[in-house]
């Protein structure tokens, strides 16, 4: 009860003009960014975040909120139109939306994939706000010896998804804590790894960081292929974008079951919306009666992973809120967002912060129905954008990211930076290595070093601190499951296939 | 391959500069040195890894798209057209070098055949742009 009543008074902070235009601006604009191929929810929220600097951190958080779940949204688009995916999580939606809209049914595949969008993030919201108190209560007891094992949990989580990427994703850690470490110390105030250059003594800024790797990077990336991705046409004129009443009664209890599923993938760190979205769409074709039809058209395959896609990207907000450390790239970026704006989430957001925290819970709900309505009615309107040539688009991006940059410091030191950032970003891509667990690593890094020399400190100096608590342990185990699980699992298989053999 | 050698590389220079940093003044002389390296000792190990584990493997198979000839023409010339925005910028004002910096962008990636729509979106766009940080924003641009 006492959380509906938090909740209404988020009802009510949150209903004013300013916080209601900037979610519907921040939807929209996310949807668009989320559209683009290429682009997907970091890299939008990564370019339009300094939008968000001179707002209150309500309304801050707010839109940075509707950017992240309207790119969501948007994703699917030019997967069921283009087969391109907007985002590396809606690459599910290609194996049966591009069907569908080939088969002539892009309405049916549209308005589908935007109803279990909204499904999922509807019921996983209503999930959030059960889960999110008591886990931010249970977050007081951390101590900087805790803090520093989360860390480790949520980064050695992000890097070791893969078993093939697994080292190249823990380098890609050690180098984005490097960075992290550039400047003064802010303990000892010693001046590290400058270069004798003194506008890096205040440290690189991260948005630096995450706008050239994610903005500049991805373009760079983009341009290796921009002449041969011209010829595709988009379709532009639609009938009606709705679905029949018979396709969705087929589509309700897989929406439902993926969504949990999506929701707990989300919670954890690492996995995130593109592994969601591979399982719920792997568990709807396995629990199907007509595996056959997956791939070729299928509606459920198409609500399935959408539903899991956007319950994921709810609960990966759980983990960032409520214990201040993220586990994704988005998250992340978002958490080093807040940071500049002076707010520090975790446990003492829900506390020293309610109104804000909740004011931004209930904006998740204003959000996701804003977003259904500008992804359904608004669809056709919007799709348009996927006609724009990518040759336009893509110098247009770069102007903005700079702008964006500029806009930090105001200084042109940070665009030599942020190039050279792009190039990283670029080479990390075309070599395969990871690049979230840079991001992850660049924004809790700081944070992450204090806590490790408090604990020392409050050891004096002894490590046997960092073991010490059930917590410490419990964290302890999780990073090394989280290490050693893509290898077990690998040598499962093989014995598997050695067996069968 | 090349990525495990190139973080050798760094890990090991950045592992040596972090043992190289000057003590701390004030507390334990050695603090700010232990995190930086055992990162730089870590990043160390790993690269090794990596470079045994392609030596193992051999040479890494071709990905499937191929990428357009000529590619880093236009990277190489996204990267210097910002760099001269970096110069230009404080000296002659936010329109005019955005205008030029996108012009410069958009003729390199559209071609010069699409120069009407280059030169409408670089005027739409830095204006645009100007106006909503003057007078949304409240922030001075230069």
């Amino acid at each position: 009860m006492e959380i509906l009543g938090l909740l209404a008074s988020g009802f009510a902070n949150c209903l004013t003009v300013v916080n209601l235009m900037w979610l519907c601006i921040g939807s929209a604009l996310g949807t668009v960014l989320g559209m683009l191929p290429g682009l997907g929810p970091t890299t939008g929220i990564a370019l339009l975040m300094p939008l968000t600097f001179t707002m209150k951190p309500a309304t801050a958080l707010i839109t940075m909120c509707a950017i992240y779940y309207g790119a969501m949204f948007g994703g699917s688009r030019s997967s069921i139109l283009l087969n391109v995916p907007g985002d590396g999580a809606a690459v599910a939606s290609c194996f049966d939306g591009y069907p569908m809209s080939q088969n002539g049914h892009a309405e049916a595949a549209l308005a589908i994939s935007a109803i279990a969008s909204f499904i999922g993030g509807l019921i996983s919201t209503i999930a959030f706000v059960a889960v999110a108190v008591p886990v931010a209560r249970f977050a007081l007891k951390f101590g900087p010896p805790e803090y520093f094992m989360l860390m480790c949990f949520a980064l050695a989580a992000t890097a070791a998804i893969s078993k093939e990427a697994m080292i190249k994703g823990l380098l890609s850690m050690c180098l984005g804590l490097m960075i992290a470490m550039v400047g003064i110390d802010p303990q000892s105030g010693a001046v590290r790894f400058t270069f004798g250059i003194t506008a890096l003594q205040t440290g690189i800024d991260f948005v630096v960081v995450i706008i050239g790797i994610y903005g500049l990077g991805e373009v760079f990336s983009n341009m290796e292929h921009i002449h041969s991705d011209m010829a595709v046409k988009v379709q532009t004129k639609f009938g009606r974008i709705w679905i029949t009443m018979e396709q969705f009664k087929r589509c309700w209890w897989p929406m439902m079951r993926e969504t949990v599923v999506g929701f707990f993938v989300g919670v954890l760190p690492g996995a995130g919306g593109t592994i969601a979205c591979l399982m719920a769409y792997n568990n709807e074709k396995q629990i199907s009666k007509e595996p056959d039809n997956f791939g070729k058209g299928e509606i459920v395959g198409l609500a399935a992973p959408e539903a899991a896609n956007n319950a994921c990207s709810v609960g990966a907000l759980i983990p960032m809120m409520t214990l201040g450390v993220p586990g994704s790239g988005t998250t992340a970026v978002m958490l080093g967002a807040l940071m500049i704006l002076g707010l520090q989430p975790g446990p003492l957001l829900f506390q020293q912060h309610a109104d804000i925290a909740w004011a931004v819970i209930a904006s998740m709900f204003l959000g996701d129905i804003v977003c259904a309505i500008i992804n359904i009615p608004l669809a056709s309107l919007l799709v348009r954008v996927l006609a724009v040539p990518t040759k336009i688009l893509y110098p247009v991006i770069v102007a903005m990211a700079l702008v964006g940059v500029y806009t930090i410091n105001f200084s042109v030191v940070d665009f030599v930076l942020v190039v050279i950032f792009g190039v990283f970003g670029y080479f990390m891509k075309k070599y395969k290595v990871p690049t979230s667990p840079l991001i992850l690593a660049v924004v809790v890094g700081g944070e992450m070093e204090q806590s490790y020399r408090q604990s020392l400190m409050m050891s004096d100096g002894s490590l046997s601190i960092l073991f010490r608590s059930p917590i410490c342990i419990v964290l302890l185990l999780l990073t090394v499951i989280s290490i050693a699980w893509p290898y077990y699992s690998a040598w499962k298989k093989a014995k598997k296939a050695a067996a069968a053999a | 391959m090349l990525v495990g050698i190139f973080s050798a590389v760094f890990g090991i220079a950045y592992a040596v500069m972090s043992w190289n940093l000057p003590n701390a003044s004030i507390g334990n002389p050695m603090a700010p040195k232990y995190f930086p390296l055992g990162v730089g000792v870590l990043a160390t190990i790993l690269a090794i890894l990596l470079i045994m584990q392609g030596l193992r493997k051999g040479p890494a198979k071709a990905g499937k798209k191929v990428p357009d000839k000529g590619y880093w023409v236009l990277i190489v010339g996204l990267i210097v057209c910002c760099l001269v925005y970096a110069f230009i910028l404080e000296k002659v004002g936010f329109i005019i070098s955005t205008i030029v910096f996108l012009l410069g962008m958009l003729f390199l990636v559209n071609g010069v055949k699409g120069w009407l729509s280059n030169i409408a979106t670089a005027l739409i766009y830095s204006v645009g742009v100007w106006y909503i940080f003057e007078k949304v924003f409240q922030l001075s641009l230069p």
